[in-house]
This record gives structure tokens, sequence and C-alpha cells, in this order.
């Protein structure tokens, strides 16, 4: 463990509640419809755009109809994203010519897009058209954040209205989040970038010379595009030389930002935040990580300030923090350790600090960009799969057993410690819910969450969104490590190549959207079950969320008395935590067992 | 082949409202 490890997550924190604080009181405001000066500026566009919708902005929902209007809106988001990559060969902003996406590829990106996810089974530079990455994926980047957000607000509102059968207008919820909060955030953001050196333009990839020729190897490939192999089966190796190389180009910056603030994490690049035109600079870095968890931040303090009590959003907010905290490092001095295998053929892996630049970083560098090193990637990787985002600066694939558990693991907690935009919180309000059921039955009291009694039908929908994630997860993987086509696309044999499987159902269930990448997943079988997994691991927890709003909205608000439990203090936020880490730990730890443990301990044992 | 993968995510909507209305009958409409 190194001092930079502390600093860095201090300067971080710092900063991230500085914004968040002024952010969450800001949202809170929008969405009550209060007015600010900046807002009274964008009024009649707000107008416009509900005039050309047929939209009354002035008639409110009630849960079903607010749930219906956001699954008819994400399904026509589909079928727009669907029909872009399709037709993209024929469309305008596509220098490159690319062709076509294939029917299973485009049906898992457009799903993908729409639910948050962003998983991306193709390389973005060599597969979309700009208009597909602008019109299609960047504007659906905008859409899931603000059904997320608009989700979330409706949620808020069960708790701190009271006897009422509305919940809000979706439409109005969507469009204040679009154009008051993630507009101007990405606008912000993007411009930032702009000048740390990401690209923006709509130029055609440039080829340059190289400085010296290169020399590489890989497999050689027959006309069909197929793997050359020799008798034994393995595959032959060529090797070539070039002395040039294509960059490719497009309007990175602006898709960057709200793939950042929109915690959608969907590269405009293969290499994601890897790559010097998404992710040029250490501070480019820092702003990066700070815009994955500005909005989730907030939107807790919303909740506070929105249901009257601001300590209810900082204990969310705390338990949140804590265990994102304990992640951070356990993920860093994973990935601090040396590799056993390394020193076992005798290579030096001690920190080497004699000379003017660090010539050995002391731990697991594989995978990792130089420019980042190990403690700004562990904490990336940290907060790219705490909250729901996805995207990532260095490869997850090559972290160790242990440092590759702590993302697995925090995804498949629920994206629940910051997570998506909306999500996240959303999410934690289940936990919340499920912790003062427990606690009421420990102390046979009925259970209540901020004056708002816990009812039989309020458990049913909690229980449905808690177990949603794990079967899809869980069942998922089981069939894909059984059925031959799952099996095709596992890479690395053995405990890593399950947890692979592991990881990409856990992602897409959650809608995180990272990946380890040695699956091949861009295959029918595995583009189709990711989409299923993807659709209703967003879909089936939306919809328990909106029916517990209206349930808790039609409910009185009970005074808080000497015998209610007090869930702004201490000891609510560790019976939340507890609620999480356990519900979490129970439902995978054997699968986890079956995968990076063994890996692990495979490692030590010297195989 | 565009034709499957349009009824897919039709069905996929179409199966999440039934949820919907399967979450009402289990007393959200109370």
């Amino acid at each position: 463990m190194n001092a930079s490890i502390y600093f860095q997550l201090a300067l971080f924190l710092a900063v991230l509640m500085l914004c968040a604080w002024p952010l969450g009181s800001y949202i809170a405001n929008i969405m009550s419809g209060e007015g600010y000066r900046f807002v009274r500026l964008f009024k009649p566009a707000e107008r416009w755009i509900y005039r050309l919708c047929g939209v009354d902005p002035e008639i409110e929902m009630g849960w079903k109809q607010y749930a219906f209007a956001v699954i008819l809106f994400n399904l026509l988001g589909v079928l727009m994203v669907y029909a872009l990559q399709r037709l993209q060969a024929d469309l305008p902003f596509n220098p490159q010519a690319m062709a076509a996406v294939t029917p299973d590829s485009s049906f898992n990106t457009a799903i993908s897009f729409v639910t948050n996810t962003n998983w991306q089974g193709y390389t973005g530079e060599a597969t979309m058209s700009y208009l597909t990455q602008m019109l299609g994926l960047a504007v659906q980047n905008f859409f899931s954040a603000a059904t997320g957000l608009a989700v979330v607000i409706a949620m808020i509102r069960g708790f701190a209205r009271h006897s009422a059968t509305t919940i809000g207008n979706f439409w109005v919820d969507f469009t204040r989040s679009v154009l008051y909060v993630l507009l101007p955030l990405a606008l912000l953001i993007a411009v930032f970038f702009m000048g740390q050196g990401v690209i923006q333009n709509f130029d055609a990839y440039k080829t340059v010379t190289l400085i010296e020729p290169l020399t590489y190897t890989q497999p050689k490939l027959d006309a069909a595009g197929a793997p050359v192999v020799d008798a034994a089966g393995v595959a032959v190796q060529e090797t070539l030389t070039t002395t040039t190389q294509t960059l490719p180009m497009g309007p990175v910056a602006s898709q960057e930002a709200i793939k950042m603030v929109g915690t959608n994490g969907g590269g405009f690049f293969n290499a994601n935040s890897a790559h010097p035109y998404e992710n040029p600079t250490p501070l480019a870095n820092f702003v990066q990580i700070l815009a994955i968890f500005l909005i989730p931040a907030a939107l807790c303090l919303t909740f506070g300030k929105m249901v009257g009590d601001a300590r209810q959003g900082w204990a969310v907010l705390s338990a949140m923090t804590l265990i994102f905290v304990v992640m951070a490092f356990l993920a860093n001095a994973a990935e601090m350790q040396a590799n056993p295998a390394l020193a076992g053929m005798g290579l030096d892996q001690t920190p080497n600090l004699s000379q003017s630049h660090l010539l050995q970083a002391g731990g697991n560098m594989e995978g990792k960009e130089t420019r980042f090193g190990i403690v700004a990637t562990s904490i990336f990787a940290t907060v790219t799969t705490a909250a729901s985002c996805g995207a990532v600066n260095g490869m997850h694939d090559s972290f160790t057993a242990l440092g590759g558990m702590v993302p697995l693991w925090l995804i498949q907690l629920g994206e629940v410690v910051f997570g998506g935009v909306g999500s996240g919180l959303y999410g934690m309000l289940i936990f919340a819910i499920l912790a003062v059921f427990i606690a009421g039955l420990m102390i046979g009291r009925t259970p209540e969450y901020l004056g708002k009694k816990i009812e039989a039908f309020d458990m049913k929908m909690v229980s449905l969104a808690i177990l949603v994630g794990p079967f899809l997860v869980l069942v998922g993987t089981a069939i894909a490590v059984m059925v031959t086509d799952g099996k095709a696309g596992i890479l690395n044999p053995g405990a890593h190549g399950f947890s692979e499987v592991l990881y990409a159902f856990s992602s897409a269930v959650n809608n995180n959207g990272s990946a380890f990448a040695g699956l091949s997943a861009n295959t029918p079988f595995y583009n189709i079950m990711l989409a299923i997994a993807m659709w209703f691991g967003r879909f089936l927890i939306i919809v328990p969320v909106l029916a517990i709003a209206g349930s808790l909205a039609r409910k009185k608000r009970l005074a808080t008395t000497s015998g209610s439990l007090p869930t702004h203090g201490p000891l609510f936020v560790v019976l939340l935590i507890g609620c999480v880490i356990i519900v979490g730990a129970l439902t995978y730890i054997p699968a986890l067992a079956l995968g990076p443990v063994i890996e692990h301990l495979s490692l030590h044992a010297g195989n | 082949m565009d034709l499957i993968y349009l009824t897919g995510i039709i069905l996929f909507a179409a199966l999440t409202l039934l949820i919907i209305k399967g979450c009402s009958r289990l007393g959200g409409d109370l």
C-alpha cells in the first residue's frame, strides 16, 4: 500500500462531495418545478417540446401509467437504434463507408444503449458510422440516464407525498432531466475534455507514417478470415512489419462527456478510456471518475431535500461511500501485489524508484496504461463498477484474480454503491426498505421508513426487485457454460474462463457494460442472451420500483415516535451496509468461489 | 432476419407490460 491511494481517494471524495452538494439541491428544485434564472431561459423550449409531443405537463400519472410510458419510450428507442445501425451504410456522416451492422449485434447494441448498459460486443471505430454514434448511441446515453433520473424522482415522490394517487408525469420528469441536468453538465464536461486533448471532428481516419517501422506477430488468417492452424491444431503465427498507422477520428468529446456523466460507459473507441483520444491526461482521468459519481452522489442529497430531512440523504450517501472506500482499498492492495507466477520465473518485481523515472511499478501492470499506473487504474475500476458506468481505463481481465473480483462483486451487489444515474439510488432505497423490514422483524414492530408503513405489497415488490438480478445472472451464466455456443466464446479455459462468462452476465443484468475482455461475445448466442439479460435486468427492477412508489404515495405519513427506528444515524447506515453486503455475499459467493477464488488459490499454488 | 429481431424487441416490451399488470394484481391497485 502506498500513500498515493490515500491522497487520490481523499482528493476525489472531497471534490465529489463539494460538487454533489449544490447539484443535489439544484436537481431537487428543478424536478419540483421550481425556477432558477438559468432555467427560466429554457422554459419556452420545455413548453415547446410538450406542445410538439402533445403532452399536458399538468396531468400527473399513477404508477402503472408512468411505467407504461417508460416502457413505451424505451421500446421506441430500441427500434430507432436498431434501424440506424442496419441502415447506416445508406445514411450520411459515414466517411469510412462502414457497412450495416449485423442483425444480432444491432439487436444487442440497441438494447445495450437504451438500458444504460453500453455493453459493446463490437469495435466502435471499425463498426459504427459517425451518424450512428451521434444520433443513435450518444442520444441514448442522454435518454437512458434521463429515464433512470425520472424513475428515481418518481420513487422519491412516493416517500415525500401522502394520500396521493399519482407519482408525477414521466414526460415532464424526462424532459427536465435532459434539458436542465444532463445537457448542461455534458456541455461543460465536453468542453473541458476538448481542452485536455479529446478530439471532436468529422474527419476521415488519418494514415500517418511511423517514426520507426514496427514488427509484430499475429495469427495468420485464411481468405475467409478464419485462423490458419497447423497439423497439431495450433494457430499459425505470421510476422509482419508496418511503417504506417491509421488514426481513427470522430466527434469523441461530446460522446465522452455524457458517457461519464450519464454513467453509460460505452466508448467511442474499443480501448475506451485507455485510449489517448478519449482520456488524454491524468487530469482528464480525474474528471472522468468525478463525472461518473457526480449525479448518483447528488441524487442522495436530492432525496434528503425532497423528503424534507437532509440527514436521510446523507445516511444513504455515507453507506455508499463506506462500501466504495473499502472496495477501492481492496482492489488497489490486490493490484499492488507482485504476480507469484512471474516471481517463480526469477523476475524482479520490486518497485524501482532509484531512477529518475519509475522503471518498475512494483505490482501488476499487465493491462494498465502506464500514464495512469496502478492506483489511478484501481480507483477507476472501482468507481466504474460501483457506479453502473462500465467505462474502463485498463483491462479488468488482466487484474489479479482478487483484484478482478472487486469490480465483479461490486457489479453483483446490484449497482447500488452510487450506481447508475437514478438506478443507483432507487436500488439502494430498495435495500433501505429491506433493512427497515429486517429491523422491524428483530424488534417486533411494523416496519416504517420515512413515516411510511412497509406492508406486504411493498415487500413483494422489494423481493422481486432484489431477486430478479441474481436469477438472471446465475441462470444466464449456467446456460452459457453448458451449451456449445456459450463455451465456444470462452478463450481462456478453466476458472478464469468461468469468471469471464460470470462477469459478462453480471455486467449485462446490472447494466454496467464493462467486460472481462477474454470472452468472444460478438456471436448470435451471446448477443441474444446478453440482450435478454440487459432488458429484463433494467425493466424488471424499474417496474417494482414504480409499484412501490405508487403504493407509498397512497399511504398516510405516520408521526415519528420514540419507537420509530431512526434512519438517519450510524446504526441505520451499518444496517443498510449489512443488508447490501450479506444479500450480495449470500447470492454470489458460490459462483465467485468457482471463478476468481479458485484462480487465486491456483496461482499461489504454482499452477 | 430483421423481422425476427424486431419481433423479439416487441416481445420483450410486451412481456414487461404483462409484469406491470401482474404487479398491480398483487395489490398495486389497492
